[in-house]
């Protein structure tokens, strides 16, 4: 169920009073309220779904009591292969199988050779991607003796469905998120306010910016051929603008409704969009993933500790994997390698540490040379998401070729009946509004809250786009 | 706990108190606003006299030149015509003209593949229009109560309906019926001409057999009888590029009393495959004025 829809607002109450007043009593009972709950949400997709999970959760129980109990390095080794080999297995399956296919008869088809293999249909779990990275980093933490492997099953399932973040993250740390459930959650009231404020932002991010650039950049895409070059520059700007909102409202909302519940996950977007260069971006943006990758390949590939050359090596294969991570096929590839590309001339030259403090810390608006690099940097990653969104690398460097024509002939065009500009007045109310709350998680502060919280509310009723409710982005990774 | 749920009920408070004012604001927008669309023209069209009425889908709307017809019949004559509409949603507007105190003598209505063989209504896409009258008009309010599941929340929620419906009657649409934007064309009398040619390469679908029976012809003609309207079907044509057209010949082997316009025509006459251009709108609108002379 989404989080913006009917089931879920219906879902969400009865769950919290569930929570906090039935079974605040007893830690058990509430461990087990969080299991059975998420199992619902998760369930509400597709049941079929709830196996693979409590598949993956058994069986990383089971390798986490094992590594506790076994001290030769061969059979540790050994059990941890099998939770990577489990997880790993489990997304490769369902996510990957088709497109090695089509590549392996593709390659053996260009040289000459027919194969006559059929795909399978194959129904991707939503959130797959999240919760064996999760379960992985469990695992591994475990064999690293970071972590004191658990005996407590329910803390463990719970650790593993946790609902808010179940389906898109935040991909969490069990030395963070397992922790927590071995104590029973106190109701605080700042925390939970902060926790509603904090879906309420959320919530309008998704349905007022994701959902309406949406409109404007499915047509775009889809017609991009017909488009002139301002538009097609709207249309990768506000795919940007879908991607962000999409996604960390998502997160917003993972976020606050945890706080709700008593939990603490960790932040996922720090304003990313206001980064001076692609290093500060990558610091930024979904940093629950990009840290993952950082702690559990960049590391054991040898980290920047082997030399220059085998940390740009390291970082390629990074933004490579991360890219494949995202979906099967080479746009997410390409997306990955242009980032890298970008990236790694600032860490040869040893640049990619410059910004990381907040950008126009002290000041109410950013110097001229801050707002240019927010600029230029915004730019190249919005030519990247072009990659990201295109459905092949070839309509990809097709939207990019027409886009680079600089053919503005009929200059503002209308698209879905609509002017593509008519959105701007609101992204840029939401940029005033990023930029004012920059260092804080949310706008929900200071003297005027309680007025900005009712226009957010007048904003979300106004604007919002409930008629064409769209998935979230990261549900299809 | 105390202060969190004091919070909660005051979001809550503001999204209703929101909701509520709106929804009245909104509503008296669309509602005292001149007509943007057909449907609120017809629910502000009172005590008019029509000689002809046009009701149908796009395929009407574009099609029928009715400031041609008035000027052919000498009597007042209007487009009523909206895409998207069957027969259920013409019966709808007809009944909401006639419960308006308006005369109309004669109902011309396109029978043809797309309403025929629906035997669905609420047709979003029109029925949506109406939705701002809900709650003042007894006839709207009872078309949404048959046929829609949604109806309570649609009539009892203060601007769900309008929220659920953004695309069509959002904020957008309120701005534009403010800034008195009309999506019909008054001066030609709810005619919508199209220009041109705009051909689709794939070949254009009709049924293969006729629907048994459409459930909402025989309410449709009960409301012509009981209001002593002279009711004219009639079939309009569609371009050469389509599977078959034995269709409308079985369609008026079974209903002999659908006027048939369907000959005639070539090609060039088309703005697509289903809808006529100007110079095919005007042979169309002359034709049918020879065979029915009302």
């Amino acid at each position: 169920m989404l989080f913006n829809s009917i089931d879920f607002a219906i879902f969400l109450p009865i769950v919290f009073i569930l929570y906090w007043f039935v079974a605040n009593k007893n830690l058990k009972l509430q461990n087990f309220l969080i299991v059975a709950a998420s199992y619902v949400f998760y369930g509400w997709w597709d049941w079929r779904f709830l196996s693979l999970i409590i598949f993956s959760t058994l069986v990383d129980y089971a390798v986490g009591r094992g590594l506790g109990k076994e001290e030769n390095v061969t059979k540790r080794k050994i059990l941890l292969w099998v939770s990577i080999l489990v997880n790993l297995g489990f997304l490769g399956f369902f996510k990957y199988y088709n497109f090695f296919l089509d590549n392996f008869i593709a390659a053996f088809t260009f040289f000459g050779n027919d194969i006559n293999v059929s795909g399978l249909d194959i129904v991707l779990p939503v959130g797959i991607s999240f919760y064996t990275f999760q379960t992985l980093s469990y695992s591994i933490d475990v064999y690293k003796r970071k972590l004191e492997p658990t005996k407590d099953f329910m803390s463990f399932s719970a650790f593993v469905c946790f609902f808010p973040q179940l389906v898109a993250g935040p991909i969490e740390r069990a030395t963070n998120l397992l922790p927590q459930f071995y104590k029973k959650r106190t109701f605080n009231s700042d925390k939970a306010i902060d926790g509603l404020y904090q879906v309420i932002y959320g919530l309008f991010k998704k349905v007022v910016i994701a959902d309406s650039c949406a409109t404007f950049v499915n047509e775009i895409f889809t017609n991009q051929t017909e488009m002139n070059s301002l538009t097609l520059i709207l249309g990768a700007v506000y795919f940007a603008f879908q991607i962000y909102c999409d996604f960390s409202g998502y997160s917003d909302m993972a976020i606050g409704l945890s706080k709700m519940f008593g939990f603490d996950l960790m932040r996922n977007f720090n304003f990313p969009y206001f980064s001076r260069d692609i290093a500060e971006f990558w610091r930024r943006w979904h940093i629950s993933l990009s840290t993952w990758f950082r702690d559990y390949l960049y590391f054991p590939l040898g980290g920047s500790r082997l030399g220059k050359w085998i940390s740009v090596r390291n970082t390629l294969i990074i933004f490579l994997v991360s890219g494949f991570w995202h979906g099967a096929n080479w746009t997410y590839i390409f997306w990955g390698g242009i980032n890298a590309l970008f990236f790694i001339p600032l860490l040869i030259t040893n640049n990619n540490r410059r910004y990381v403090d907040i950008v126009a810390v002290g000041s109410k608006l950013p110097s001229f040379k801050e707002l240019g690099s927010m600029l230029f940097t915004f730019s190249i990653i919005t030519l990247g998401w072009v990659f990201f969104r295109s459905n092949s690398v070839q309509e990809a460097f097709e939207y990019l070729i027409l886009l680079f024509s600089f053919n503005f002939e009929g200059g503002i065009q209308n698209v879905v009946g609509r002017y593509i500009v008519e959105l701007l007045p609101i992204l840029f109310l939401f940029i005033m509004l990023e930029w004012h709350s920059r260092k804080r998680e949310h706008p929900f502060f200071g003297t005027y809250l309680n007025f900005k919280l009712i226009f957010i509310i007048l904003i979300i009723l106004l604007f919002g786009s409930f008629s064409n409710p769209k998935d979230f982005i990261y549900f299809q990774f | 706990m105390k202060s969190f749920l004091i919070k909660f009920v005051q979001v809550i408070v503001v999204l209703f108190v929101s909701m509520y004012v709106l929804d009245i604001i909104f509503t008296k927008i669309y509602t005292s606003s001149m007509p943007r669309n057909k449907a609120m023209l017809c629910l502000t069209t009172k005590n008019q006299e029509f000689k002809s009425i046009f009701l149908g889908s796009s395929r009407v709307e574009n099609n029928i030149n009715a400031r041609l017809f008035d000027s052919l019949t000498d009597g007042k004559a209007f487009n009523f015509g909206m895409a998207g509409a069957g027969i259920s949603e013409s019966t709808l507007l007809l009944e909401i003209l006639l419960a308006n105190q308006n005369k109309i003598k004669n109902v011309y209505l396109q029978i043809d593949h797309i309403n025929y063989e629906r035997n669905t209504a609420n047709e979003k896409m029109v029925t949506v229009q109406f939705l701002p009258y809900i709650n003042s008009n007894t006839i709207v309010e009872n078309y949404f109560k048959k046929h829609d599941a949604a109806y309570k929340y649609l009539k009892y929620t203060p601007f769900y309906r309008y929220a659920i419906n953004d695309a069509k009657l959002g904020f957008r649409e309120v701005f534009n019926t403010l800034r008195g934007q009309s999506l019909f064309k008054k001066k030609e009398l709810g005619y919508y001409p199209l220009e041109g040619h705009k051909f689709q390469k794939d070949i254009y679908p009709i049924p293969d057999a006729l629907n048994k029976q459409n459930v909402y012809l025989q309410n449709f003609r009960n409301v012509c009888i009981h209001n002593n309207i002279n009711l004219i079907l009639f079939t309009g044509p569609v371009c050469s590029n389509t599977t078959s057209k034995q269709y409308f010949d079985e369609l008026l082997k079974k209903h002999p009393e659908i006027i048939n316009v369907t000959e005639g025509f070539s090609d060039v006459d088309f703005f697509d495959c289903a809808h006529m251009n100007v110079t095919g709108a005007k042979k169309l609108t002359t034709q049918l004025y020879v065979k029915t002379k009302p």
